[in-house]
């Protein structure tokens, strides 16, 4: 019954108000913000993706040794623990290390945290790259702006050639496809044929680089990678 | 603002879900209706979750094609794989309907 006249005319009870916005506008705003920051330093910022024990930290420390461990900063994303950063500082890489406790993924808020303390600490300077080891997971990271220039995926061999047709939306996005562990792919049955028409499917302009630990080449040839593509996305709008 | 106690009852809000997205909308509607009993103008909410279809533009042909439950991004039409995705990334609040 309308409270104003008493009559039973439902019609104005309530009111349709269009919103039309993005549930993740915030984070998408920071993470404009992040990336129009690092660009003015020079800073291109890489959100480095890939599941638990794909190799990113170690892709981490061999291109470092490839482009200069003065020229990278990284920001570590894992739950618990700092075994990541001190495999970096080990090799002189400055490290900002985030833990999640229960989080699967890193936000732009935290990025924005993370980067505002390596300032504090001059870690930032004279720097070229920042690397984002994201929290391993091939689900929650995907689509999550950072401020990122770029995602690249590792996979290893050991993990099976499935993963591009079991994880799609997270090879969607990303620019370069790893595959690491490429020497142990005759022992694990990998089918790279399986693998490439797969995350062709999803993304079929992506860049597959394949690197061994054991072989510094295949190092040498992934930071190339990174150059060029960054060489072609420098006046990629953001 | 959904969360604003001092605003009038919210009876129903809607959301469009890009199957692109990373979001599926069947969780969104469980942890909602665990969330909505702590906020009074929330615990009448019906919260409509709507999922998109995603969409992507060839630039080779000029041709749009749908994706749907697969995200296969070559163009339906020329198989070309230089395509864009115009549609399904998105999550967004459509509208509410408030209580006078």
């Amino acid at each position: 019954m309308c409270e104003e006249c008493g009559c039973h005319d439902n019609r104005n009870k309530s009111e349709e108000i269009i919103i039309n916005k993005s549930l993740t506008q915030e984070n998408d705003r920071l993470a404009h913000m992040i990336w129009h920051d690092l660009d003015d330093d020079g800073i291109c910022c890489i959100n480095l993706l890939g599941a638990p024990g794909a190799g990113k930290t170690t892709v981490i420390r061999e291109i470092s040794k490839v482009l200069g461990v003065d020229k990278i900063a990284v920001i570590q994303g894992d739950l618990e623990s700092d075994i990541d950063a001190k495999l970096l500082a080990d090799i002189g890489i400055d490290s900002y290390q985030i833990n999640t406790h229960s989080g699967c993924h890193l936000n732009a808020h935290m990025i924005m945290q993370a980067i505002k303390a390596m300032k504090q600490d001059q870690q930032l300077k004279g720097k070229d790259l920042l690397i984002i080891e994201n929290v391993g997971n091939l689900v929650c990271p995907a689509g999550v702006k950072l401020g990122q220039s770029m995602d690249i995926v590792v996979s290893s061999t050991a993990e099976g050639h499935d993963k591009p047709a079991k994880y799609p939306i997270i090879f969607m996005n990303a620019v370069i496809s790893i595959i690491s562990k490429y020497d142990l792919a005759k022992y694990v049955d990998f089918d790279e044929s399986s693998f490439l028409r797969d995350i062709r499917k999803v993304n079929p302009n992506i860049v597959v680089v394949r690197t061994s630990k054991d072989d510094p080449q295949s190092y040498e040839k992934l930071a190339k990678k990174i150059k060029e593509v960054r060489e072609n996305r420098k006046h990629h709008n953001h | 603002m959904l969360l604003d106690e001092s605003k009038n009852p919210i009876s129903s809000a809607s959301i469009e879900v890009g199957c692109l997205s990373g979001f599926k909308p069947e969780p969104i509607g469980f942890y909602f209706d665990i969330i909505k009993k702590d906020y009074n103008n929330l615990k009448d909410c019906v919260l409509n979750v709507i999922e998109i279809d995603g969409r992507i533009k060839c630039e080779e042909c000029g041709s749009e094609s749908r994706i749907s439950n697969q995200p296969i991004l070559f163009c339906q039409k020329c198989e070309s794989g230089k395509t864009k995705i115009i549609n399904g990334k998105d999550i967004n609040l459509c509208s509410i309907e408030v209580n006078k």
